[in-house]
């Protein structure tokens, strides 16, 4: 079920996008949040989604849509789908998604948030979710912490995962070992999906 | 009648039986081909010739990235890219390679849907002819538009109708068939699409919904004959009867259409079938149910003229203005697209 952004849940993504340094751009975007799980939404349905939120935990997703009028219509005649997910809210934190990661380097553009660059061969095998070994990061933001999402780039800058960092600070380039996990990529998707049901190139 | 220097004085039914045996499709089929289609012979060959590299189109995804940075990073990559008649949308040809343009030796470049670009969202594999139905629905991304993509999975043309709104405005998409629905919401996720409400739901309940729409986009449910370049099995995997029902169901469609636009909306009606049951005559009733003073057809800019007859019957003569791709004319699917406005 969509429903509008619970106060608690607002909390959380404040702080998310702060931590992300795009702080700014929350304030002018329009959020819904969708309890995932259709059956299970459907059974709570008076159920508010604060106490979603606090007693029972529940997952939530995070859709931002284009505009005040899709939020309405989202809200009045619950869809399948609205908007772009941007990620989760989960055990009151926020797991970001590859779109909320493209929002971050678009309007992030000093790259003043954690973030590795690799080296094209790494790059490619990143895609399809092997894990980083320290050799094949050229450049990555200093102030990485250990058990950190981190944004995964190549060198043109392009979005190609997230991972979580095993160490910190210049221990990240360590040779030979994996010093990041990559937790989201945007080719494994895309294997499990791969034009299933695209027909004729439509 | 004589049909061919290679048949000469064959009758229809003759003709018709030598194409299909030797090609390999349902005699029916052909019969009904060289009907409607200009040298149905030609469309055969052409099929056989280019079955396994047919023309292959990518459509720049402007809301990631923009059509000449894109065709710079594919040429790089080895990719040779030519220009058509839409600015988006770059022909493919992957049987050469930018560096050695004019050998026709394979070359060995990654297929164009599993590059970093395309799992990146910067293009679309889309054909050219579903890109001109999209763009006849002369979407101005400075209106606040509110379109309707009546039949959207796997969401090739909701993904470019966003484009043209600059992911502004609102776009609901319908997609009755549940397992349709996780293509649609991957595409339009990796295109970045925002602006997009999808609903589970049949097109013909688009009015329950209880919104006026400024354009509507029908690509209909269809027999999909128009794609036998890329799906040899459509030669024989079809019979009259599928036509029949997509028909039908066709006519229920293009009415809901019709019913949900606002007065001076715009429509485009469009499949990827030859069949005129399913094409000029669909538009036809319509403008029958509906009458003069209700709807015009507007010209679609590209393509040949639409039938104004079949088999023995007549069609508005407004039909003219819709058109029919034909993959060895214009190197497209077979494809059909009317565009309607809605005059009160
Ligand atoms: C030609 S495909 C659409 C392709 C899509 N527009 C694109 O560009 O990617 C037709 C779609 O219509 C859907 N469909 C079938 N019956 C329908 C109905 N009654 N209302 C709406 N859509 C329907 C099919 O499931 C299919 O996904």
């Amino acid at each position: 079920m969509f429903e509008i952004l619970p106060p608690s849940a607002e909390t959380i993504l404040k702080r998310a996008f702060n931590n992300w340094g795009i702080f700014s751009l929350y304030e002018k975007m329009d959020i819904v949040v969708k309890s995932p799980k259709n059956k299970e939404s459907s059974q709570i349905e008076k159920t508010s989604l604060e106490n979603l939120l606090g007693k029972n935990n529940r997952d939530l997703q995070v859709h931002v849509c284009s505009n005040s009028l899709q939020k309405e219509l989202t809200i009045k005649l619950q869809p399948a789908h609205s908007g772009i997910i941007i990620g989760q809210i989960k055990n009151k934190k926020f797991l970001p998604n590859l779109n909320f990661a493209e929002l971050v380097v678009k309007h992030n553009p000093f790259l003043n948030y954690p973030y590795v660059i690799l080296e094209d061969k790494s790059a490619s095998l990143v895609i399809y979710g092997r894990d980083i070994m320290g050799n094949a990061i050229i450049s990555f933001f200093k102030g990485i912490k250990e058990n950190q999402t981190v944004i995964i780039l190549n060198q043109n800058k392009d979005v190609i995962g997230m991972g979580k960092s095993r160490f910190g600070d210049n221990l990240i380039t360590q040779r030979d070992k994996i010093t990041i996990d990559t937790v989201q990529d945007i080719g494994t998707h895309y294997l499990k999906e791969e034009n299933k049901y695209a027909l004729h190139g439509d | 009648m004589s049909y061919d220097i290679e048949y000469p004085n064959f009758s229809h039914s003759e003709y018709s039986r030598k194409l299909a045996e030797k090609y390999g499709y349902n005699d029916w089929m052909i019969s009904r081909f060289l009907k409607f289609i200009p040298n149905t012979k030609l469309l055969l060959e052409y099929v056989e010739k280019n079955k396994s590299s047919h023309a292959e189109y990518i459509r720049a995804n402007n809301l990631k990235i923009d059509s000449i940075s894109l065709k710079k990073r594919l040429v790089e990559k080895g990719y040779l890219l030519k220009d058509t008649i839409l600015k988006e949308v770059f022909k493919i040809d992957m049987t050469r390679n930018v560096n050695n343009p004019n050998s026709d030796k394979k070359t060995n470049l990654t297929t164009i849907g599993s590059t970093l670009e395309y799992l990146k969202g910067y293009y679309y594999i889309q054909d050219l002819s579903s890109c001109i139905a999209v763009d006849e629905l002369e979407i101005n991304e400075k209106d606040s538009t509110t379109v309707l993509d009546m039949a959207a999975s796997p969401g090739g043309k909701t993904s470019f109708i966003a484009q043209k709104m600059n992911n502004k405005g609102n776009i609901i998409a319908c997609e009755p068939n549940r397992k349709r629905i996780p293509s649609l919401l991957f595409n339009l996720s990796r295109c970045g699409v925002k602006n997009t409400t999808i609903f589970n739901i049949s097109g013909e309940d688009a009015e329950k919904l209880g919104i006026k729409f400024d354009r509507v986009l029908l690509d209909a449910p269809c027999s999909c004959e128009g794609i036998i370049t890329k799906d040899e099995t459509r030669k024989k995997s079809r019979d009259l009867k599928d036509i029949e029902i997509c028909s039908i169901k066709q006519k229920k469609l293009i009415q809901s259409a019709f019913q949900v636009l606002k007065p001076n909306g715009k429509m485009v009606y469009c499949t990827c079938s030859f069949a005129p049951e399913e094409n000029e005559m669909v538009v036809d009733e319509l403008m029958r149910n509906n009458g003069d003073n209700d709807l015009e057809l507007e010209p679609v800019k590209y393509g040949n003229d639409g039938l104004t007859e079949y088999d023995n019957r007549q069609f508005d003569k407004d039909l003219r203005y819709t058109k029919r791709l034909y993959p060895h004319i214009h190197h497209t699917n077979g494809f059909f697209i009317a565009k309607l406005r809605k005059k009160k």
